[in-house]
């Protein structure tokens, strides 16, 4: 079966009874979470953690990249092992062009570098997935264990052509000056930080979810669910995947801009293919094709990297038994846990 | 309509199909029959553009489709069912025939609007479904269909690629008494409108439908013509009673 | 003569690939597992290797315990973890070896931490053999080789004619027939998963003397395995040995030479620049090319 996930829920708990009482409780869920995570700035600033903030916005950078990846893992059914390779080149667009900007000089002595926000983020989108439709469009190409392996590798291409660019910091990485700027805005202000980046992710998942219905999403959903029967009915779909691939990876290049802004710092090891694992992980662990679960995972998988690292600097090696348990003993992630949906439902 | 001649497959050393010549005429219903094994599946999807042959031509209406993919052929107006059901079982029964509606009439980079209140999607969906009967199980989700409503919906399904020729990979297996019942006789009503390969085991239904019946056994055609000639064919009898 | 070095240095390159890589496409085409952790296995030997070698001053002592400790481990990693694999999604198994590797590759760091470990060619393999006038080559380079050889042919012979390769040829075309076969299966797996991390342990041991053995060593080496994979055909041996000459050549020349080809166009500072990224992806560009081609590689379907 070409459908991915963890474990394989059954069909008996897709009964259109079920669905009703589930759409409750995801609507409760989600509800809930807009309006803690609306919240949340306040609540911290009051409670006195204001770093709390801080960290959650991480987790939000992280949950965009993660729903992009999910887009196309979940949804599509495309299992890319390499999609950090976006995240990491939209941080690269931001971070060199506040380096040429900041320096003065212009990029090949022609394109000067910018501060903005309305020039650098949209580049990163747009870049990113220009990169993302040439490359999937060789990645597509093949299937199944194949296209694992070729995004794999396609991605630590990536890792190693930044890594060889000593002129922006290669293995060092780009130390970027500040924050972008969106008029007289300084993004420096991690409240307003934090809301800009609320503000996208809630924007994607519900466009993704408006993709879901769409005559695109279907396709999409079908190609996801057999092949076979796609082609039965007379269509190719190998644009409407690489359509997919595409968006994902303009949304993961969104996220890595803003990651850049967050840290102030990017550096080869964005795109990984640690990263592109740890990315993985959070989907599965909030649930394959559910779209909001990747959140979830995220604020789960960050949340965790961050308490444990503090314990102790070997936290990987109790994280990878741990992951191995739940790949083979648990079905669904935490948004099944919550809402006992298992996919984000095309009705 | 459709003309094979001479295809041939070889998967290693088995030859699956041997140089092959079916011809099926506009409006006809023309069976496929054969002992287990005998290759008639293989041929459907050599037809349909699922396997590539080793050898021989196939020409629809004219045509040379040789060369076309499965989902081209498709466009051109032929149309199959499977022997397993390929639906997509998340799908409800609407939304399965929609999408063929959907890929029918073009234009499918669409991002925005949903499909669920297309109408010119719904509409034409639930005709199909009224046609072979499964109107009151448009909303169920194809994986809670039973057997039978599934091969229905698989009609359904290929019927909404609007085909010129349908080909049909044993409808009636698997099928209870009343759902063959309901399933030959919509392929009575099918019968006439458009062109139909049926591939099947069930005699009675063959005999009872089709205007000519071709015989396979091996991947190699034994005897081919209508019905009461085919009945009384002494090579037909001994493929037959030879495989029991 | 220099070319001709450097092709016998990509040819060595290649022999560590293909034992890399054979082990990985025979565990696909018998148990349909894609198995990330082949490069842990490698990592395992390496290290194995070097800490006995360095323990016992002896070099084949150090070898013999890298092949051991990667067979041991891989076949008990497939015994607790991996054949509850074998029947789920890909992505079900990537997540898992995955997590796998973060496991051995942690595991490591706390038994020998991050310091990478340096193991000298023995002295008995020191030296260069003169192969040619102007022409002599590292005879430990060239043992590698040699072995390399020996497994190729030993694999042939095993697959070819003998009843476990029987089985791992049915295995690679009809794996739920070779299933249906009862439980002899199960051991049938594990000895094809304890050859596939032999060898990569092998290799692992081998590498000691020229390349530093370290945490990340395998990941790195996994990643043109990969490719070595794709380009050969998934499945198939034949495929491996082909990719593995193909990419093992092809990229040891273009790291040599394209940066030198790149100062005969442009200024030094920009060919160093640019070089080292453009010649490590020379293998890379030989795989989209190979995919636009042949998107299931050169000898798929071949075992």
């Amino acid at each position: 079966m070409s459908q991915p996930s963890v474990g394989g829920a059954s069909i008996g708990q897709w009964s259109a009874a079920g669905m009703i009482d589930g759409r409750r409780r995801t609507g409760i869920v989600a509800i809930g979470a807009l309006v803690v995570l609306i919240a949340l700035p306040w609540i911290a600033a009051s409670s006195g953690h204001a770093a709390l903030t801080l960290l959650v916005t991480r987790m939000m950078i992280y949950g965009l990249a993660a729903v992009s990846l999910d887009l196309i893992l979940g949804i599509g059914g495309m299992i890319s092992f390499g999609h950090a390779a976006y995240f990491g080149l939209g941080a690269y667009v931001v971070g060199i062009l506040a380096y040429h900007s900041g320096a003065g000089e212009p990029m090949f002595g022609v394109l000067p570098g910018s501060n903005l926000v309305v020039i650098a983020w949209p580049a990163a989108l747009i870049i990113s997935a220009l990169v993302a439709l040439v490359l999937g469009a060789l990645c597509l190409r093949t299937e199944g264990v194949s296209f694992i392996m070729i995004t794999l590798a396609f991605a630590q291409v990536l890792y190693f052509f930044f890594v060889s660019l000593k002129f922006y910091g290669g293995d060092d990485g780009l130390i970027l000056r500040g924050r972008n700027v969106v008029s007289e805005y300084d993004l420096r202000n991690p409240i307003l930080f934090y809301y800009i980046c609320f503000g996208l992710l809630a924007a994607f998942v519900a466009t993704c979810r408006r993709l879901l219905d769409s005559r695109f999403g279907q396709i999409v959903q079908g190609a996801c669910q057999n092949e076979r029967r796609m082609a039965a009915i007379g269509v190719s779909t190998y644009r409407y995947k690489l359509a997919c691939f595409t968006i994902a990876g303009g949304a993961a290049g969104l996220a890595g801009a803003l990651m850049a802004n967050y840290a102030r710092f990017v550096s080869p090891d964005l795109m990984h293919w640690t990263e592109s694992g740890q990315l993985m992980v959070m989907v599965v662990l909030g649930g394959v094709g559910t779209l909001f679960g990747p959140i979830l995972g995220a604020i789960l998988v960050v949340g965790l990297e961050t308490t444990l690292t503090s314990l102790t600097e070997h936290w990987k090696f109790i994280l990878g038994p741990v992951l191995v348990l739940a790949v083979l003993f648990t079905r669904g992630g935490l948004w099944r846990l919550l809402t006992g949906q298992s996919r984000a439902f095309n009705q | 309509m459709l003309r094979v001649r001479g295809l041939t497959k070889r998967f290693g050393g088995l030859l699956a199909t041997d140089d092959l010549d079916l011809d099926i005429w506009v409006g006809e219903l023309h069976a496929l029959i054969g002992p287990n094994g005998a290759g008639k599946t293989t041929a459907l999807a050599q037809i349909a553009g699922e396997i590539l042959p080793t050898a021989g031509s196939i020409h629809f209406d004219g045509v040379d489709i040789s060369r076309d993919s499965a989902p081209a052929r498709v466009g051109r107006g032929l149309a199959r069912t499977f022997q397993i059901t390929q639906l997509l079982h998340t799908f409800t029964t609407e939304d399965n025939v929609a999408l063929a509606v959907q890929i029918r009439c073009g234009h499918s980079f669409r991002f925005w609007a949903d499909v669920h209140r297309d109408q010119t999607l719904r509409k034409p969906a639930l005709e199909y479904l009224e046609r072979v009967g499964l109107s009151s199980r448009a909303q169920a989700l194809a994986g809670e269909l039973s057997h039978g409503e599934q091969r229905q919906l698989e009609v359904a399904v290929a019927l909404a690629t609007k085909p010129r020729l349908l080909m049909l990979d044993e409808p009636l297996a698997g099928l209870g008494p009343a759902e063959a019942a309901e399933m030959v006789g919509l392929l009575r009503r099918l019968k006439g409108q458009i062109a139909i390969l049926l591939i099947e085991h069930d005699m009675d239904a063959v005999f009872g439908l089709a205007d000519r019946i071709t015989v396979l056994t091996s991947g190699r055609r034994i005897a081919i013509g209508p019905p009461n000639e085919i009945q009384c064919n002494a090579d037909v009898r001994a493929a037959y009673l030879g495989e029991e | 003569m220099l070319a001709l070095e450097q092709i016998l240095n990509g040819l060595q390159f290649g022999v560590m690939l293909f034992l890399l890589s054979a082990g990985l496409t025979l565990v696909f085409g018998v148990m349909g597992l894609l198995n990330l952790a082949q490069g842990s296995l490698y990592m395992i030997g390496a290290y194995a290797a070097a800490y006995a070698g360095a323990r016992t001053g002896s070099f084949i002592a150090g070898i013999l315990a890298g092949i051991t400790a990667a067979a041991a481990v891989g076949m008990l990693t497939e015994y607790l973890v991996l054949r509850r694999l074998y029947s789920r999604s890909h992505l079900d198994q990537v997540l898992a070896t995955y997590g796998l590797i973060l496991f051995f590759n942690e595991g490591i760091t706390i038994l020998f931490g991050r310091q990478p470990l340096y193991v000298d060619i023995p002295a008995s393999l020191n030296g260069a053999i003169q192969l040619a006038t102007g022409l002599s080559y590292s005879t430990y380079r060239l043992v590698i080789i040699a072995v390399g050889l020996l497994v190729g042919i030993g694999l042939y012979v095993l697959i070819g004619h003998t009843r476990l390769g029987m089985l791992v040829r049915a295995g690679a075309t009809h794996r739920e027939i070779l299933r249906a076969m009862g439980t002899r299966i199960r051991l049938i797996y594990t000895i094809v998963f304890g050859l596939g991390a032999l060898l990569a342990g092998l290799a692992g041991a081998m590498a000691g003397p020229v390349s530093a053995v370290q945490v990340g060593m395998g990941e790195q080496i996994l990643i043109l395995t990969f490719v070595v994979v794709i380009i050969g055909g998934l499945g198939s041996v034949r495929g491996a040995v082909l990719g593995a000459i193909l990419v093992g050549v092809v990229d040891t020349l273009t790291r040599v030479y394209l940066p030198v080809l790149l100062k005969t166009l442009m200024s030094n500072a920009s060919a160093d620049a640019i070089g080292g990224g453009l010649s490590s992806m020379g293998v890379y560009l030989l795989m989209a090319l190979v995919l636009l081609c042949r998107p299931r590689g050169l000898l798929a379907g071949s075992v």
